[in-house]
């Protein structure tokens, strides 16, 4: 009898029950019909190729990733889960180098920082993208994230790292490559922010890419070894009197905490609760009490709020929403749930973009609609991809959070005299 | 996280009863582990469809007389029932659900296998034996879809040629279904709903006109395909085709199902409700004779609280309730089950007769809060397919099982504070 209650097979699937919800809620299905689904793609494909792997189909490529099957399976099987281990099981041949290029962000990052101006009007160029198309396949309507010109590390060390050990309570922060390479502003508010309600930010000893690149191009054995360098600086942080590390970036968090042990077979399973959402950790020390945000008063904003598919996966999308919501200038808009398309990696390359840009569509046409403010969202590829497809600008609500905030007043309503 | 109220399960009764409390400008969080059933509904709600002895049922209220004091109807009095039903439809429409139909006397719907049976609701739109009744002609074409797998256009005709009807068989193909084809596992209602807009639509109207220019039926029978949420789709289709047009549903995942869903969801976001999507409860915190505090499996321990609570996690599709190999348990919160102690009393050997184990829920006193080692947790409601004592299959009874219990539950919270 115990043998019937605990035989549970990899990535629950043999709970399917065929029931074809996940098939309802595939961004890829409807617009891309060489696609066979999750249904058949996952667990109904999964007991084939359990016998022979000539069941495997190349097609499987087209999966985004996004998991959205696996929030809307009422039986718990783990459907992107099954469909991305297959591909990296049974896929023939080598990632390619464009590949392997998109995935590097951390290589491709360090090297493009040090020439930023350079590297982003060349990537910005015509030519070079039409080359680059040719090539190397990734889709010259692709609009290449700018790098900054100083890391956020750097910034970090010069400016505020000093100064962080006088806080009441503690934190590290993942940054993640966006933050680091393109995008410090948004590291900037983070420390801002967290300061001013009595919290100091360290970084990890080590920071690689969470390795959501490398894992979905199938680079495995890179992937894993960043992953452990990653878990071993989680432990030392916490270990070192970190109340948690927190990220910025729902798809970094959600790689660190759930495809690490599901992908990679790691067992992070001693540090995973102290893994979370900036967000997260703020709403859950704002409703215990602990601390508190005071808002400016004359902030006044229509912003609409799309949820990225991993931060629907992880279950946080109210922790976003609930802050976002508690700004008294607000009016937020939730919009409706919808896979931007870009997916990270896969709407660069040539042969998804038409995909992506497809599956997104619903989504542009309803933030054109509802005309914001601004957008605002928790990942950095749902960003650069709305930002490319609308007119609007996005930001992460972390980043609205800061910009809202009367720090003065938090400060003070934080009792803090640093 | 804090909320008024907590509901669990986001079926058709847990979206009921947050949508009546949001309503009453509660702040409500709505978990939901999964989709639900409704995304089957072939786009008709049954109140009793069939009564204990499995006859169809035309008057509602005489049948419910007959039913045992264990079922949900019993415990809620027919006056309720009836009186509730009426709300349920009212909520519907506020929701944006346009239905047919009443809580007195069924009318007839056509399954998806093409079978006559009693029906409290159905959608617009959705084609009722009584309205092709109305029709002034009983000649009807049945538009059949080339490689389409989920609709059964023989079984509909021989159900309405019993009626009088002359049916004609028409199958048409486009490019754009073709080009679908190609996957051949995705063709599917809910696949060919989502291509079904634009120039694709008018495509398939133009299909349509084409195939019936010589036939002499002056109603169209379509299988649902087109997109209900809105109507846009489904109004524009029959526009363009310029005849007479009524959907019938599809097996496997129905498009007027789906629709439904997003409908009465979007309904309750709108009125400010939260919902904490693909999280499943997995333990409570109990204080004395009440539940403080729920977990799920996404909040590493960060606990959803709230005044009262709703549970609303369905059967076993739904896994409110688990049926172990020799007990039927409620997995999450441990409250007390109702199905027969005796497993082999479970099953009956010809599985169309009454299956006992298809009464299985959890117990509930006669205000429906939730017994838990045999005493009521006070601010704990159960509704819907979670509850023991209806055999919802049979009886055709589920949705009016759902939003029943769910109104009644809502305004018991309502009435306590």
């Amino acid at each position: 009898m115990d043998f019937q209650n605990e035989n549970i097979s990899r990535y629950n699937f043999e709970q399917c029950t065929k029931c074809t919800v996940c098939t309802v809620v595939c961004p890829v299905t409807p617009v891309n019909p060489r696609y066979p689904g999750p249904k058949q793609a996952g667990p109904d494909g999964e007991r084939y190729r359990l016998k022979d792997s000539v069941f495997f189909d190349e097609a499987f490529k087209y999966c985004l990733n996004c998991k959205r099957c696996e929030v809307a399976c009422p039986s718990d099987v783990r459907i992107g889960d099954i469909i991305l281990a297959a591909r990296i099981a049974h896929t023939k041949s080598r990632p390619s180098l464009r590949d392997t290029m998109l995935a590097e962000t951390d290589l491709m990052g360090s090297l493009a920082t040090i020439c930023a101006p350079v590297v982003n009007t060349t990537l910005a160029m015509k030519p070079v993208k039409y080359i680059m198309d040719r090539t190397l396949g990734i889709d010259s309507h692709r609009r290449f994230p700018k790098y900054a010109g100083t890391k956020f590390v750097t910034w970090f060390r010069r400016n505020a790292e000093s100064l962080q050990a006088d806080y009441p309570r503690q934190v590290s922060y993942f940054h993640g490559c966006y933050v680091n390479y393109n995008y410090p502003d948004l590291g900037k508010a983070f420390v801002r922010l967290f300061n001013a309600v009595g919290v100091g930010v360290h970084l990890l000893d080590r920071e690689r890419c969470c390795g959501v690149a490398k894992i979905s191009n199938r680079l495995v054995k890179e992937a894993t070894r960043d992953a452990k360098i990653n878990l071993d600086a989680v432990r030392k942080a916490i270990s070192g009197g970190s109340e948690a590390v927190l990220a910025t970036s729902s798809t970094c968090c959600f790689t660190l905490r759930d495809e690490y042990p599901h992908m990679l077979g790691l067992d992070n399973a001693d540090v995973r609760p102290s893994i979370t959402l900036a967000v997260a950790y703020l709403a859950r020390l704002i409703e215990s009490g602990d601390i508190k945000l005071v808002f400016r008063d004359d902030y006044r904003r229509r912003i609409a709020y799309h949820t990225p598919c991993h931060m629907e996966r992880m279950g946080y999308t109210q922790y976003s929403i609930g802050l976002l919501s508690s700004i008294p200038g607000v009016e937020l808009i939730v919009l409706n749930p919808n896979c931007c398309g870009i997916a990270g990696t896969y709407g660069f390359k040539k042969e998804n973009y038409q995909t992506s840009q497809a599956i997104g569509a619903p989504l542009f046409e309803q933030i054109e609609r509802v005309r914001p403010d601004f957008v605002a969202t928790d990942c950095e590829t749902c960003k650069w991809q709305i930002e490319m497809s609308t007119l609007q600008r996005v930001y992460n609500p972390i980043e609205v959070l800061a910009e809202a905030l009367d720090f003065d007043a938090t400060r003070k309503a934080n009792n803090l005299n640093i | 996280m804090k909320f008024d109220t907590v509901i669990i399960g986001a079926g058709l009764a847990g979206i009921t009863a947050a949508i009546r409390l949001a309503e009453e400008g509660k702040n409500v969080g709505l978990v939901s582990a999964g989709r639900s059933s409704m995304h089957f509904n072939s786009g008709a709600l049954g109140l009793l469809g069939f009564d204990t002895d499995h006859h169809p049922v035309d008057d509602v209220p005489t049948a419910l007389v007959s039913l045992l004091p264990d079922h949900p109807y019993s415990k809620l009095g027919d006056a309720y029932v009836t009186r509730a039903a009426s709300d349920a439809a009212d909520l519907l429409r506020r929701a944006g659900v346009r239905t047919v139909g009443s809580a007195v006397h069924n009318h007839t719907r056509i399954s998806p296998l093409g079978i006559l049976r009693p029906a409290w609701l159905t959608l617009d739109n959705i084609a009722t034996l009584d309205s092709l009744k109305s029709l002034s002609e009983s000649c009807v074409a049945i538009i059949s879809l080339a490689g389409f797998l989920d609709f059964y256009p023989r079984f509909i005709a021989s159900s309405l040629e019993k009626e009088g009807f002359r049916c004609e068989i028409i199958t048409i193909d486009t490019p754009e279904l073709k080009a679908l084809r190609s996957s051949e596992t995705e063709m599917r209602a809910a696949n060919i709903a989502r291509i079904m807009q634009g120039d694709t639509l008018l495509s398939f109207a133009r299909a349509i006109r084409e195939a019936v220019r010589t036939s002499e039926a002056t109603a169209l029978i379509i299988p649902a395909v087109v997109n209900f949420d809105g109507d846009g789709e489904a109004l524009r289709l029959r526009k363009a085709v310029g005849r007479q047009l009524f959907y019938a549903p599809t097996m496997g995942v129905s498009v007027p199902g789906i629709a439904m869903h997003t409908r009465l969801l979007r309904y309750f976001l709108s009125l400010g409700g939260r919902l904490l999507n693909g999280h499943r409860v997995t333990s409570a915190d109990f204080d004395g004779d009440k539940l403080s505090a729920v977990y799920t499996d996404k909040f590493d321990g960060d606990a959803l609280r709230a005044d009262n609570f709703v549970f609303a996690a369905g059967s076993f599709f739904g896994r409110g309730i688990v049926a172990l190999p020799d007990a039927v348990i409620e997995p999450s919160l441990g409250l007390d089950t109702f199905a027969p102690s005796d497993t082999s009393q479970w099953h009956k050997p010809d599985l169309f007769d009454r299956q006992p184990i298809m009464k299985a829920g959890i117990a509930v006193d006669d205000r429906f809060r939730a017994l838990r080692n045999g005493s009521p947790v006070t601010n704990l409601f159960a509704a819907g397919a979670a509850l023991a004592g209806a055999d919802s299959v049979r009886e055709d009874s589920g949705a009016g099982v759902a939003m029943l219990t769910a109104l009644y539950v809502a305004d018991e919270i309502l009435n306590n504070n």
